[in-house]
């Protein structure tokens, strides 16, 4: 298991932290069960760096994929009707988007 | 058009007394033939027709020369007083028994669809315009032979209509230039009263295009029935 | 051209003798006539109108009965605007009326009646009016008549309806709010309120879509809009926009109609209309 793509992805999901706060901001503060996939992704990623426990990086990997599932299901529509808007939170978007490849690569490599 | 010829070859051909006369409804006042001016004095359409006709008088008359406002009014020149309008006053002076009546035949007489700033006359042999409307004064026969004479081109029947109303302002001028076809009309009482037409005259109006074409008729009846 | 003469009064046969001179004097064959006749002196002009080669069609007007005669082979202009979307039928209906001279008439074959009222819209913003409206077999269809446009009188207007531009969508709760708790003021204060939803502003029309917004303090943003609407405000959603998003007549939200460029058009240059964009 590299350490490396774990790290990665924590780097990732601090920064989505700060993005996905503005992006909840407009959106109405909704989306708070995405907010807590990812938090918690966080908080696992960071236990999984710091145990180096295999049961413990696959939750962390599995919670990684979950924020970025929840992330799209919540913006669904509002990405498919919003045109003109949606650049306002394709910077989250693409930051959580990149988490699902991190967490297989931080497990399986 | 050269009205000279058209003019003179009218009245020796009908034997007219007087000459047919030449109006024009002028838009503004640029639109007043050169050099001519306000008519001597205020007075009547009718009258001024009659002048034209038999003294040789031009000029123009605006609403102010105009001392009937009713024959200015059909003619846009002006509004329509509302007495005659409504058909009240013809139904006072007895011409008509209901006031409904009065106001049916008022609703109909011809009236100008533009306005106009005011009325130009003229002799039609030294008319310096191109009129709307050529009015002539005639005896039954000579309106015969006119009659003829338009329809000798195309052929045809001629309709006239008429109410006993109005008739030198709506029936002679406006309906002639509004429809472009001739019409003849009888007079009316204050035209015959005013203005001196004879009790043996009525009066027609011909739109500008035709006479022409009436001139060569008439020529040519002159050939044939002498 | 057209040209009109009113000969009410003149009852037939001398309504016939008397059309009859007119075409006889007309210096353009291929003008339109208009007689404005007294009811049963129209009887007759069909033989005028056969015998010059005319077409008659009469109708009311008023009191009075109008008689056209059209030279016949020169019919009425039609244009079929069905298939086409906006502004595809505005701007076509526009460009022919605007080359027709005064008087003339088109006819419009449109799919809905909302592309129809679009079109109306325009008609009537250039000067010219409508004359007929309906359903013919599967469509609708109008007859414009080309008019002057009138020239615009200078007046004080009473700034009484407000116009909302709605062009962000559900993608910007505090605009999606602002828009239906401004309209709710609107409505409180006695001013029609039109909100027109655009671009964006179109993925609030849809059916479901406004629930997705909602901001802890105030209630969801779908329970607002109806509120809003039911109080009288009315939603028009671009169609142009609405195509774009996949978003057809079926998935609009009660009371939100489609509506044209020319309907937007004209909310934005009345004076009468205080605008604000959301």
């Amino acid at each position: 298991m590299n350490i490396t793509y774990q790290i990665i992805a924590l780097a990732i999901m601090f920064s989505a932290i700060v993005s996905g706060f503005i992006t909840f901001r407009m959106l109405g503060m909704k989306l708070a069960l995405h907010f807590g996939a990812l938090i918690l992704a966080l908080i696992v990623t960071l236990a999984a760096i710091l145990t180096g426990n295999i049961a413990v990086a696959y939750g962390a990997a599995l919670m990684q994929v979950l924020a970025a599932v929840t992330a799209y299901t919540q913006i669904w529509t509002t990405l498919k009707y919003s045109f003109q808007t949606s650049p306002g939170f394709a910077p989250h978007l693409a930051l959580v988007t990149m988490l699902p490849v991190l967490a297989v690569a931080g497990v399986m490599l | 058009m050269s009205y000279e010829k058209i003019g003179q070859e009218l009245k020796e051909l009908l034997g007219l007394r007087g000459s047919p006369v030449a109006v024009k409804l002028a838009k503004t006042g640029a639109d007043l033939p050169a050099g001519y001016q306000k008519v001597p004095e205020k007075s009547r359409h009718c009258q001024f027709v009659q002048n034209a006709r038999l003294t040789g008088t031009k000029g123009y008359a605006t609403l102010d020369e105009h001392m009937c406002k009713g024959g200015a009014g059909v003619m846009g020149i002006g509004p329509i007083p509302e007495h005659l309008s409504t058909g009240s006053t013809f139904h006072k002076l007895g011409n008509f028994r209901t006031a409904e009546g009065a106001l049916d035949t008022v609703s109909a007489i011809p009236k100008s669809t533009e306005s106009y700033y005011a009325s130009v006359y003229s002799p039609l042999e030294s008319a310096e315009f191109e009129p709307d409307v050529v009015v002539v004064i005639a005896t039954p026969k000579q309106a015969l032979r006119l009659s003829q004479a338009y329809l000798h081109e195309l052929g045809g029947r001629i309709s006239s209509d008429y109410s006993g109303i109005q008739s030198l302002c709506a029936d002679a001028v406006v309906a002639v230039i509004e429809r472009g076809v001739p019409n003849m009309t009888l007079g009316c009482n204050g035209s015959r009263k005013n203005t001196g037409i004879a009790d043996e005259e009525v009066i027609l109006g011909i739109p500008p295009r035709n006479l022409p074409a009436i001139i060569e008729a008439l020529k040519i009846f002159s050939e044939k029935w002498g | 051209m057209v040209k009109t003469i009113n000969v009410q009064g003149i009852r037939a046969p001398n309504s016939g003798i008397l059309a009859d001179n007119v075409i006889k004097n007309m210096d353009n064959s291929d003008e339109e006539i208009r007689f404005l006749l007294s009811p049963g002196a129209e009887v007759g002009m069909e033989a005028v109108a056969r015998k010059h080669g005319y077409t008659l069609e009469t109708s009311k007007s008023g009191d009075l009965i109008e008689a056209r005669l059209m030279p016949t082979g020169k019919t009425m202009q039609e244009i079929d605007v069905r298939g086409d979307f906006c502004p595809g039928p505005v701007i076509a209906v526009g460009n022919i009326i605007a080359a027709l001279p005064v008087g003339e008439r088109l006819k419009v074959k449109a799919a809905g009646s909302d592309t129809l009222e679009d079109i109306v819209m325009a008609v009537k913003s250039s000067g010219s009016g409508v004359v007929d409206q309906g359903v013919e077999g599967d469509h609708h269809y109008l007859i414009a008549e080309k008019a002057e446009k009138p020239e615009a009188v200078s007046a004080i207007v009473n700034r009484d309806s407000v116009v909302i531009a709605q062009s962000s969508g559900i993608g910007n709760a505090e605009r999606a709010y602002a828009t239906f708790l401004f309209s709710k003021v609107g409505l409180s204060m006695g001013k029609k309120v039109t909100i027109f939803l655009l671009m964006d502003g179109a993925g609030l029309a849809k059916k479901g879509n406004a629930a997705c917004v909602k901001h802890p303090e105030f209630e969801r943003l779908d329970v607002l809009m109806d509120e809003v609407i039911k109080a009288g405000a009315k939603v028009y959603v671009c169609e142009l926009s609405a195509k774009f998003r996949g978003i057809g007549p079926r998935d609009l939200v009660e009371g939100v109609r489609l509506a044209g460029a020319a309907t937007y058009l004209e909310l934005m240059s009345n004076p009468a209309n205080a605008v604000v964009n959301f």
